[in-house]
């Protein structure tokens, strides 16, 4: 996140591969594991040390304050480990978390400050000075895990110079040295500092003058810091700060009183000012105690912040808004005029803008977020470098840009069906359409035309008995001939309509009696079942149809129909040994396809050049799927229409 | 004097019946023709007085045949026929020129004598 938020106008790259959110529920399960191996290791460590620090410290009757002190220093351990391993969780690319749990670990060398061995004593001691750089770090810090402005840095440098510099001498030269932290001070007399090893250099009380001074100066302008920081911040530095900033000024600002009555009175406030004294003095430990428990509720503040917008978003959703006022969506809950989105087309390989334009790469001062989608980039937030600070957010905001993408991907699948039925009905009826004329036609060519002439000619065989010579006989014969021949042209034709044999016998009955008239060579191997009768009639027609295609076009030696029911599908084939190299966008096959798809079936074409045909045809046999023939034109298929009682709540 | 009558139909056995029947009941049938361009062609080169005209023809309508027929210069006399029996109502018949229309079925029954020659035809 810290590279991507900087990332320089014009670095346009074709495919952005900047910081990417995916959605939480996806993080790879591997880096989850490797991170918790290291982690569970490092909160066994602080647990350890936790009760470590309190049994050490309760037996330390040296001590003004053992209980309290106990306490304090599990908590000194435990709660920035805590909180920095919670944190690295949440925002792994911010290094907060780290500072965080380094502060949790330098801890545990401060346990031996209850120990009553000098040598011991003394190192607890030199844990002291790392503690206060470590704190005034983390305060800084906070919430982006780095030291962002000259002014942070000096002040730590400032901090450093002065704790850590003479540390090691004061620890090497001070006998007596005497616990900075104010509860921690000693009840009679501490221990000696067993690393003494020097004596006391003559400038040792200067030295420890300025430091006082410092002391006092460090945490004032410390808050000042925290101050100007939070008036000088990014809406989300803000928020943050507004809930972890509060302890971390009190704790600043109570330290710098109580040094500076130390400074002013070396032996402190007496009778009057004493109460006021204990109670800076212990708002001050507190302070220090609950420091990190506020950036813990920072952290937590973001996350309901983000959900709340996502709330909001999710239900502005409904209707789902077209891509190019999504934009206009994310931009006031994320508080950036100058958002943007882009979107990536696996038709063109390359990110288009909401509105179909070419994607502009982030310009200055702006950042580049990848939105992942089952691990592939789908879309990408352009957004202020501010928003870094708020992945939660950025993430709400990603995860509503994937719920509008992929509706509109579903729109335009579900448009490009409707159309493809409604080609397909007329396509049908304008076939049916076509049939009635044919049968018409067929009926008054043949039948019709037959069955006249036997009665015009048995009208003359009528007046011609009366001649009494052969005529009546003659013209007797040709009106049965022309009543057979009319008779044979009805049964063709019925035949044609709907075959005796497929109504009464059943599919293979029919196929057989097919099969039975043509001229091609045909193996049928057909299930004997009976089947539901729209669905027989209809592979029926599919066989006849892909028979008479064989015969006519393909030049086959022998064709083969087989079928199978398996698994409620019935599934035919016909294939043949021909030429091959069908079209399946010719009328003929376009026609077979829509009336299979009438009947919830579908059709496959294979048919490689000079390598035969081989055609499919696969009917679903339940309720299912012949209820799929129902499917209402002009209704869209939604959530609310299946369930109208489920609401949406907010 | 026997009249002249031309046959259209494009089916030929029926053509033949046709012929059987017209000739019984005293016409001449001077020529046969199956199809529009045929049927136009015999009749001006044999100028029948009468023709029967099938309403189904493969290269047109027998109905558009009849007015072109009945517009020649010697006004002959159109029967439209079809084995539809509705297939043509006597007024849309006469508003193309012919004379009448009478169903295949019915052409043995006499009728088609006196719609030949425009007066009845005694038995």
């Amino acid at each position: 996140m810290d590279a991507a938020a900087t990332e320089p106008a014009g670095a346009a790259a074709a495919r952005p591969d900047r910081a990417s959110l995916e959605p939480l529920a996806r993080r790879s399960s591997r880096r989850l594991l490797r991170s918790w191996r290291w982690e569970w290791g490092v909160a066994g460590i602080a647990l350890a040390a936790a009760v470590a620090a309190l049994w050490i410290t309760l037996r330390a009757s040296f001590l003004s304050y053992p209980a309290w002190l106990a306490v304090q220093k599990a908590d000194f351990i435990i709660g920035p480990v805590g909180v920095g391993l919670y944190w690295r969780h949440r925002r792994p690319d911010n290094r907060l978390g780290l500072l965080l749990i380094a502060l949790g670990l330098v801890g545990v060398v401060y346990i031996l400050e209850s120990s009553t061995v000098p040598a011991l004593f003394g190192i607890g001691l030199q844990a002291e000075a790392p503690i206060y750089v470590m704190t005034s770090v983390v305060i800084l810090a906070f919430p982006s895990g780095r030291l962002d402005g000259r002014a942070e840095r000096l002040l730590i440098t400032v901090v450093a110079v002065t704790l850590l510099l003479p540390a090691p001498l004061l620890a090497l030269a001070s006998p007596h040295l005497g616990p900075y932290f104010s509860i921690s001070g000693c009840r009679a007399s501490c221990p000696p500092n067993g690393l003494a090893i020097w004596s006391v250099p003559s400038w040792m009380p200067q030295l420890l003058d300025v430091q006082g001074v410092m002391l006092v100066v460090i945490p004032v302008a410390t808050a000042c810091l925290i101050v100007w920081r939070f008036i000088a911040g990014t809406p989300p530095r803000r928020r943050a700060m507004a809930i972890g900033g509060p302890i971390a000024l009190v704790f600043v600002l109570t330290q710098a009183i109580y040094r500076a009555i130390f400074l002013v009175i070396p032996s402190g406030l007496t009778e009057t000012g004493k109460p006021v004294q204990d109670a800076i003095q212990w708002i001050f430990a507190g302070a220090r105690s609950l420091l990190w428990y506020g950036f813990l509720f920072a952290l937590i503040a973001a996350e309901l912040y983000a959900g709340g917008v996502l709330r909001r978003l999710v239900r502005n959703s409904l209707p789902p808004p077209a891509l190019r006022d999504l934009e206009q969506m994310l931009r006031e809950p994320l508080g950036d005029p100058s958002l943007r989105l882009g979107f990536w087309r696996p038709s063109t390989l390359a990110w288009t803008a909401a509105d179909g334009t070419p994607f502009v790469p982030p310009g200055a001062g702006q950042a580049l977020t990848e939105v992942k989608q089952d691990g592939h980039p789908a879309a990408a937030i352009v957004h202020d470098v501010q928003l870094a600070e708020d992945p939660e957010l950025l993430q709400a905001a990603g995860t509503v840009a994937l719920l509008a993408l992929e509706n509109a991907n579903l729109d335009t699948a579900w448009k490009k069906s409707l159309r493809e039925l409604a080609d397909s009905r007329a396509r049908i009826s304008q076939a049916s359409d076509l049939e009635r004329r044919r049968l018409g036609r067929d009926l008054h060519d043949g039948a019709q035309q037959r069955l006249v002439h036997a009665i015009v000619t048995l009208k003359l065989a009528q007046s011609a008995f009366k001649e009494g010579d052969g005529t009546a006989e003659r013209l007797v014969g040709e009106g049965l001939q022309q009543t057979e021949r009319g008779m044979a042209e009805l049964r063709e034709l019925a035949h044609g309509i709907l075959p005796a044999a497929l109504t009464h016998g059943g599919l293979r009955a029919g196929v057989d009696a097919f099969v039975e008239r043509v001229d091609l060579p045909v193996e049928v191997n057909l299930p004997s079942a009976r089947l539901p009768a729209e669905i027989e009639a209809s592979a029926y027609f599919m066989i006849a149809e892909a028979l008479t295609n064989v015969m006519k076009h393909s030049g086959a030696s022998h064709a083969r129909v087989t079928a199978t029911v398996d698994d409620n599908v019935l599934q035919v084939d016909v294939r043949d040994d021909g030429a091959g190299g069908a079209d399946p966008a010719g009328h003929g096959l376009v026609g077979m396809s829509d009336r299979v798809a009438a009947f919830g079936g579908q059709l496959t074409i294979d048919s490689p050049a000079d390598r035969g045909t081989h055609v499919q045809a696969r009917f679903p046999l339940s309720e299912a799927g012949a209820l799929q023939t129902g499917l209402e034109v002009g209704r869209r298929p939604s959530a609310d229409a299946r369930d109208p009682s489920r609401s949406i709540s907010g | 004097m026997a009249i002249s009558v031309l046959v259209v139909d494009d089916d030929a056995a029926f053509r033949a019946l046709a012929v059987h029947i017209l000739e019984g009941m005293g016409f001449c049938v001077v020529g046969e023709a199956d199809t529009v361009q045929g049927a136009a062609a015999t009749a001006r080169k044999l100028r029948p007085q009468a023709a029967l005209v099938d309403v189904v023809l493969p290269d047109g309508s027998g109905i558009t045949l009849a007015a072109e027929l009945a517009a020649l210069p010697w006004g002959p006399r159109i029967v439209l026929t079809s084995s539809d029996g509705g297939a043509v109502t006597e007024t849309s018949a006469r508003a193309v020129g012919a004379a009448a229309f009478i169903a295949k079925q019915d052409l043995p029954d006499g009728r088609l004598g006196a719609l030949l020659t425009g007066r009845p035809q005694a038995e």
